[in-house]
């Protein structure tokens, strides 16, 4: 508020709560005032370790970006590229009528009231440079057909808004045309790589995984260490060693991870839950050491950097000599193997047709990829009875269960999580309608969004999800919110912690652990170390009892 | 006819009025979808500042108990202390109930009203945008927290991998007592 000499005391303390109008070509963001909505840029090191373009010390705070002197003519030559690479994106450009079908499904623009956080302008921030540099009408007539002339404040936008979609695809859902608007996000952050425009919350775990296989940089032998520790923790719970093979030859299974799924929490509960369901029935399977991340970052960076870190996969699959390959839980990972895995770097035909060796069930949908979602395999044991579930197990668990973006939205997966949940729980309550499923709400953190100095975003992003969270709450009682995506496990805690404190995050699989009755077992917790309720410990005598 | 039983005749308008204050914070595109959208899972703010507001008028006129204001208040405060709002912007909602009511009150040919009640209720006003910033204040500290947790968290993690800690829950449960001294903290924690 200006002082102002000429206004009446009671005009003084009267704020304009009305935003100043501009027009939403006018591109300028002002860095230093965005608190806690912007990610910082990608480390020298890792540019140049990746042999991107411009490796450089910058901030998205600077007022000079240090772009090639030529910056205009690469990132035009990058959209030519692009216009006649992929169909998709030239119809993306031209097709959109401006319908708003999709203005207000994004969580972003639900949370935060920023209209270009509509998918509609977001998208109009890169068609308008379209319009006006690659159409007649555009060239001819200027913004009068929606164009606008690229600047470097042009790109500035294009860095703050195209880093706040999360690429999770829920607006499509809605658009009657079917334009996908994470492709279109996809594109923008290739071009803004091009002259070497990035995030470090991306670009890290990408030269990481380039390195050592994984996003978290952890080598051979660690990675060896952390999963016999895990072993070692699943033993202290279930009284029995279980066999964790890496790199094994001739195996039959082939089993890809999220790495966080060894190293963070609550994803580890999960991981210990995988290591006793393989245990229990029998499976011939190993890690690959090499092929130790399922989640694939260069999704967020450029189809080229998705393809690189993909091909490990593939590659371990062939040198290990397996049949077919089991994913687990994680969430992107699952767009790049149903949508882009088989083009960039199949056919796989040097594996086979997967089959579980359990029930003979033969994964037709996996035919092309060769690779089997771990809630279908378990979905498929259950429904064939080759396990044996407690769900009482988990009676102290009121589960809700999150969709999450890419499995539920990339590959269809809803049904069989669910399937799993109802048999290994005893209390599943559904989120409203429109907040799961294909509609599911995203966590606000993914695409590479989930780092610290975003936070602010995140929580404004994940309010639409932690709202229908705490709906189940107040109504049923829930007090654990289950997934089956890395981000989502290491992004919602914090978002609960924030919009609904005292709810937990888990996996699936950490359900499944909990409830799989194993042969030889001496349990008394469950897989985090509580006691389980009185009678449901495998080694109580009649009579003695466990208190939770 | 005493204040009170005026302004619950008139609630409905100051009602939308007051939401329209609140929503002028927005901008038009975004105001519109808030205002509008009345499903409570599509449109988690709107239906929070909607809730929010009521249950605040009545609390005022009620002369509720602080723990309700404070609940009703969160339902709007926690939302905008992550969007872009200054602490001011994020607490000014409250203020903009005064002439909201004192248009009502213009509008009254009702003579009778008593100034003292008036001003009573202008206090509690005050007092609420005061309960208010306390919230806000609170939301910022949990979001800082948050970020410190993360990197203790992820420390703690590491040293503990490398071998380097030892009797972690009772370093932990040290770190996380308040009242616990530094030196107490070197030695595992203040014993019972």
């Amino acid at each position: 508020m200006s002082e102002n000499p000429a206004k009446k005391p009671e005009e003084l303390s009267r704020i304009d709560y009305q935003p100043p109008q501009k027009s939403w070509m006018d591109p300028s963001i002002d860095f230093k005032k965005k608190r806690g909505s912007w990610c910082y840029s990608g480390a020298t090191k890792n540019v140049a370790y990746l042999d991107l373009p411009n490796p450089r010390e910058w901030s998205p705070a600077d007022e000079d970006w240090k772009l090639p002197e030529n910056w205009k003519e690469i990132i035009f030559e990058g959209i030519r590229e692009r216009m006649d690479k992929y169909r998709s994106f030239r119809l993306f450009m031209d097709i959109c009528v401006r319908c708003g079908a999709c203005a207000d499904k994004c969580h972003y623009f639900i949370g935060s009231g920023d209209p270009k956080n509509m998918p509609v302008l977001r998208a109009e921030l890169l068609r308008s440079i379209y319009r006006n540099d690659f159409t007649a009408a555009g060239k001819l007539l200027g913004k009068w057909a929606g164009g606008r002339e690229l600047t470097v404040d042009v790109l500035k936008e294009w860095f703050y808004y195209f880093f706040q979609c999360t690429e999770c695809r829920r607006c499509s859902v809605f658009c009657p045309y079917g334009i996908d608007t994470a492709e279109i996000t996809m594109h923008v952050r290739e071009l803004l790589a091009l002259v070497g425009i990035g995030i470090n919350w991306i670009l890290e775990p990408v030269a990481n995984c380039y390195r050592t296989g994984n996003h978290l940089g952890v080598p051979p032998h660690a990675f060896r260490d952390n999963i016999e520790f895990a072993a070692d923790d699943l033993k202290d719970v279930i009284g029995i060693q279980v066999d964790a093979p890496i790199n094994k030859k001739g195996a039959e299974i082939l089993v890809i991870v999220p790495s966080a799924d060894y190293f963070a929490s609550p994803h580890y509960y999960t991981f210990l839950g995988y290591l006793a369901l393989f245990h229990e029935i029998g499976l011939d399977y190993t890690f690959s050491a090499y092929a130790s991340e399922g989640g694939n970052f260069g999704l967020f960076h450029s189809r080229e950097m998705l393809k690189r870190l993909n091909a490990k996969i593939y590659a371990e699959a062939k040198r290990l000599g397996v049949k077919w390959i089991l994913g687990c839980e994680c969430g992107h990972m699952w767009r790049v193997v149903h949508q882009y895995m088989d083009t960039v770097n199949g056919p796989a035909d040097f594996l086979e047709e997967p089959v579980s060796p359990i029930t003979g069930t033969r994964f037709d949908n996996a035919r092309s990829t060769k690779m089997v979602h771990i809630c279908e395999f378990t979905a498929d044991l259950i429904h064939n009875q080759k396990i044996k579930l407690d769900p009482s197990r988990n009676d102290h668990w009121k589960v809700t269960f999150h969709d999450s973006c890419n499995p539920a939205r990339a590959m269809g997966l809803i049904e069989e999580p669910r399937y799993v949940l109802n048999n290994v729980c005893n209390y599943f309550y559904e989120m409203p309608e429109n907040t799961i499923k294909e509609q599911t709400f995203c966590c606000g953190s993914g695409s590479g969004l989930g780092t610290d100095e975003n936070l602010e975003m995140r929580l404004r992003g994940g309010l639409p999800r932690a709202n229908a969270v705490k709906h189940v709450h107040e109504k049923h009682g829930v007090n654990v919110l289950s997934c089956i995506c890395a981000i989502d496990k290491a992004t919602l805690p914090d978002l609960l912690k924030y919009w609904i404190p005292g709810i937990e995050v888990c996996g699936i699989h950490e359900l499944v652990g909990n409830a799989l009755i194993m042969e030889g077992e001496e349990r008394t917790t469950d897989l985090r170390g509580t006691p389980l309720t009185a009678g449901e410990s495998s080694s109580d005598e009649p009579g003695e009892e466990t208190h939770v | 006819m005493n204040l009170n039983a005026y302004l619950r005749q008139k609630e409905s308008a100051i009602l939308e009025q007051w939401l329209q204050e609140m929503l002028a914070q927005y901008p038009a595109d975004a105001s519109g979808f808030f205002r509008k959208e009345r499903d409570p899972f599509a449109n988690p703010v709107g239906d929070g500042m909607r809730k929010g507001v009521r249950a605040l008028l009545h609390l005022l006129l009620d002369n509720g108990a602080d723990e309700d204001f404070i609940q009703a208040l969160d339902s709007i405060v926690r939302i905008k202390a992550v969007q872009e709002f200054t602490p001011s912007e994020a607490v000014a909602f409250v203020f903009l109930l005064k002439p909201v009511i004192r248009r009502q009150l213009s509008e009254s040919s009702n003579q009778e009203l008593d100034w003292n009640e008036i001003l009573l209720l202008e206090s509690r006003i005050d007092r609420m945008a005061l309960i208010a910033f306390n919230i806000y204040m609170q939301c910022r500290e949990s979001l800082y927290k948050i970020k410190a947790d993360q990197v203790r968290n992820m420390s703690f993690k590491l040293l503990q991998r490398s071998n380097l800690i030892t009797e972690l829950d009772e370093a932990e449960a040290a770190f996380d007592d308040p009242d616990c001294r530094p030196s107490c903290k070197t030695q595992g924690g203040c014993q019972p």
